[in-house]
């Protein structure tokens, strides 16, 4: 393949999202597309990354969020690869062992490896892999990848947001009630339960003062606790 | 490959470990479990089996052969407390979802939507920095290591996380580290964690700081602490080198500023397990500030020789039984509960009311526990010698029985009449002279009084006990009903049991992500230094001084006054020793003093 129809063909996947199959230096067919990019950009030491670049603003105030855009892999194997579920699991604590490898879920039902890594090149302090290095890792333990499918992974919007902000995904309603049940009362326990909250803070407060008013000798000297 | 030594050992509670196959065949299996091989940490088929008194879980990994260790350490305990068990809910909104579905667990965790116990007590890390260098502790930054410390607002958003989480968000939190009460803004973090809804807030420390700045106590109880959760590994300062000087300094600290204490001790058998007595009676002399001992048998984390592994392990009922020998049978193995016991409480109190109880859904293995009072004569008398516990257990689970499928005004009537037949589950005659437990029980379930039980709250010692597990003695059907959680800064909350055994690729590794690399921790803190942040004693000092000789030298043996039957525990008192032998006798116990 020609520099120019290489160039033309990269053009066309980044345009469609779909990847350029190429061969990786360990011998399987990798999505070309986000590999190409990362092993162009130079090291986070290169890079100048900085502690401050760590940092996140969320409604006026920072938060430290080490990574932004990550790469995710996806690697199709054979099932008999992974052996049997024990073995599946021991996969998935093997890679999860990698410091630059963030999560890794190895589905011995499915024949799926998903791993989601800080690649070579990103803007953090933190250690950074390859996806030639993980498939040698998953070669070494006798992993032959089927297919491997890589795309950039939004850390900060997919992984951490989710985890700070988890969506109802079931009901649990208290113990000798049923959903249909449960439905019906829910709203008024949930009021009640602000209702209790809020009075629990009201009775701390009152604790507070009485508490302060005995020990004032202590606490004077420390206003900003008072605050 | 690994494999089980045929040689016997010449201690007999060790033979256990060192059985053929052909002889663990003859073993009757009590159950089947899943585990992890403790070198390459495949996930195998565990076997839960009766080996004499013993209960015992063995394993074998195809690569690293068969694997024994001690599950618990009294048949009797395990068959009447395993009945206890009940699966409880998990969450409505895990914070991760694997598309494994939890299939590799312990490796999903997050919590991941398998799980099936709410956070009942959430440990978020305050800072890795500690003032302590002690052997054993892996879990502080070494010279040069990053430092993991986040900031308030980080903070608040771990505890508004954790308050989020449904049907039953926690309201117990304990704060740790490292040793929390270094970082910086440890009253503004106590004061935010208040804010955020928590009602029970621990601080889990050596209790050196504020032993020595009584100050801080103060203002820490001011901002929400309510309990010091206290290292403490026993009464002499062999078994105590972590904070013996310190403790009646914390004591003094605690009492002033009207905080609570509970003392945990790490139990390793042959180290420190000679002192369970001596603990608990330790605890009766400061009643008055001192809530709870909750001993925790060792966690055996990590690689090491099976000999030493097999001579130090102690499980729950292990330490039950020593403790019962020590204190010649006044708290006995049949006084303790598996934590689990509460189910029945639980889901009797959700079925009349509709409103969620704190459903403690753990696995029966994981905790026990017991409540003794010292009453006015001084008798130590444990709750369980005139309440019928298991038969107020079984009452509630028929009476559940009867009641959950009723509607909901049927369910209270009928609730009602269930409560006032608590009464006959306590025998008035045997109760404590200075309680009147009956009346106490009613108001409580009745009137929902929760003041009434001030009247004990001074004479009542709760006796717990929480065994962490480790590789050897891993049971998944364990980790996955854990309810001591940690949040973690990625907005993930982990079991206890995840976190701690596989620091790889949980604790460390996250916490490495979250963490500010020594060099920019130095840069952001010019006047810091490692060597700065360490505690140097002055154990003469602290030995010759008055609260000191008062503490150690006036230990009431409440075990060896005729009304708890006359004899003494073993290491009641320390021997004090004489002024100006301090130090030396210090740097006998590996203590760093100050020159």
């Amino acid at each position: 393949m020609s520099e120019v129809q290489d160039s033309e063909k990269k053009k066309q996947a980044d345009a469609t999202g779909e990847g350029v199959e190429e061969t990786s230096k360990v011998g399987i067919r990798i999505n070309a597309r986000a590999v190409g990019k990362h092993k162009e950009t130079p090291s986070f030491s290169e890079a100048g990354a900085s502690y401050e670049d760590e940092l996140i603003e969320e409604l006026g105030k920072k938060y430290h969020v080490p990574y932004r855009i990550v790469k995710e892999a996806v690697v199709a194997v054979k099932r008999a690869d992974l052996g049997d579920q024990g073995r599946a699991a021991m996969l998935q604590y093997k890679l999860m062992t990698d410091d630059a490898i963030i999560k890794a879920s190895v589905n011995y039902i499915t024949g799926k490896i998903t791993i989601i890594y800080n690649p070579k090149g990103a803007k953090n302090l933190r250690p950074k892999t390859d996806l030639d290095a993980i498939v040698a890792k998953l070669h070494a333990e006798g992993i032959e990848p089927l297919s491997v499918e890589e795309h950039d992974y939004d850390y900060y919007r997919e992984f951490y947001s989710y985890a700070f902000n988890p969506p109802k995904i079931r009901d649990r309603p208290p113990y000798g009630y049923d959903a249909e049940k449960w439905k019906k009362i829910r709203e008024d326990y949930e009021k009640e339960r602000q209702k209790h909250e809020e009075e629990k803070r009201r009775k701390f407060k009152e604790w507070q003062q009485e508490y302060y008013e005995r020990h004032r000798d202590v606490l004077d000297k420390f206003p900003a606790d008072l605050a | 490959m690994q494999t089980v030594s045929s040689e016997r050992p010449s201690e007999p509670s060790l033979e256990v470990y060192h059985r053929n196959k052909e002889e663990l065949e003859k073993m009757p299996v009590l159950g089947r479990t899943k585990t992890v091989c403790p070198v390459c940490k495949r996930i195998i088929d565990g076997v839960i089996y009766r080996d004499g008194d013993y209960v015992m879980i063995r394993k074998e990994c195809p690569e690293h052969g068969l694997f024994i260790e001690k599950y618990w350490e009294d048949y009797y305990l395990y068959d009447k407390m395993s009945k206890l068990q009940y699966n409880g809910r998990g969450l409505e909104n895990p914070n991760y979802i694997p598309d494994t579905l939890g299939a590799n667990c312990p490796f999903d965790c997050g919590l991941c939507q398998r799980h099936l116990s709410h956070t009942a007590l959430a440990n978020v890390v305050i800072t890795n920095r500690c003032h302590l260098n002690c052997w054993y502790c892996f879990f502080y930054a070494k010279e040069g290591e990053p430092i993991y410390e986040p900031t308030l607002d980080e903070f608040k958003k771990l505890f508004a996380n954790l308050r989020a989480q449904r049907p039953i968000p926690p309201n117990a939190i304990q704060l740790t580290g490292g040793e929390p009460t270094m970082h910086p803004q440890i009253v503004e973090i106590v004061k935010a964690a208040r804010e955020a809804g928590f009602e029970q807030v621990q601080l889990n420390t050596t209790g050196i700081n504020l032993g020595l700045n009584p100050d801080l106590a103060v203002r820490l109880r001011y901002a929400g602490v309510n309990t010091l959760y206290l290292s403490f590994d026993g009464v002499s300062m062999r078994a105590n080198p972590k904070n013996h000087w310190e403790i009646p300094f914390i004591l003094d600290a605690a009492r002033k500023a009207e905080l609570g204490i509970v003392f945990v001790p790490t139990v390793i058998r042959g180290i420190n397990d000679q002192e369970l007595g001596a603990m608990v009676n330790f605890a009766l002399n400061h009643l008055d500030v001192v809530r709870a001992v909750n001993f925790q048998p060792v966690s055996l984390v990590g690689r090491m020789p099976d000999k030493a592994r097999e001579s130090m392990r102690i499980t729950i009922p292990g330490m039950i039984k020593e403790l019962e020998e020590q204190t010649h049978g006044v708290i006995n193995k049949d006084d303790w509960y598996s934590v689990p016991y509460t189910g029945a409480f639980d889901k009797f109190l959700e079925a009349a009311t509709g409103r969620y109880m704190y459903d403690m859904s753990i696995h029966f293995a994981c905790g026990m526990g017991t409540y003794v009072i010292l009453d006015d004569d001084k008798r130590i008398i444990p709750i369980p010698e005139f309440i019928d516990v298991l038969g107020l257990n079984e009452y509630l689970k028929e009476e559940y029985e009867e009641i959950k499928d009723d509607n909901r005004i049927s369910k209270k009537i009928k609730a009602a009449k269930v409560l006032l037949g608590v009464r006959k589950f306590i025998d008035e005659k045997k109760q404590p002279k200075s309680v009147n437990f009956l009346k106490l029980l009613t108001n409580f379930l009745v009137n929902k009084d929760f003041n009434s039980l001030g009247a004990i709250h001074h004479r009542t010692l709760f006796l717990g006990s929480m065994h962490f597990q480790d590789e050897y003695n891993y049971d998944i059907a364990r980790v996955e009903r854990c309810d001591i959680h940690y949040a973690m800064p990625d907005g993930e909350v982990l079991p206890f049991c995840t976190f701690n055994v596989f620091p790889e690729i949980y604790r460390d590794k996250i916490q490495r992500q979250y963490s500010i690399p020594a060099d920019v921790w130095k840069k952001q803190h010019p006047n810091w230094s490692y060597d700065a942040d360490k505690y140097k004693r002055d154990v003469k000092k602290l030995q010759e001084s008055e609260l000191y000789r008062k503490v150690y030298g006036g230990i009431v043996d409440y075990f060896a006054l005729p009304v708890n039957g006359g004899n003494p525990v073993p290491f009641a008192r320390p021997e004090l020793p004489s002024v100006g032998d301090s130090t030396a006798n210090s740097e006998k116990f590996g203590v760093r003093v100050k020159r």
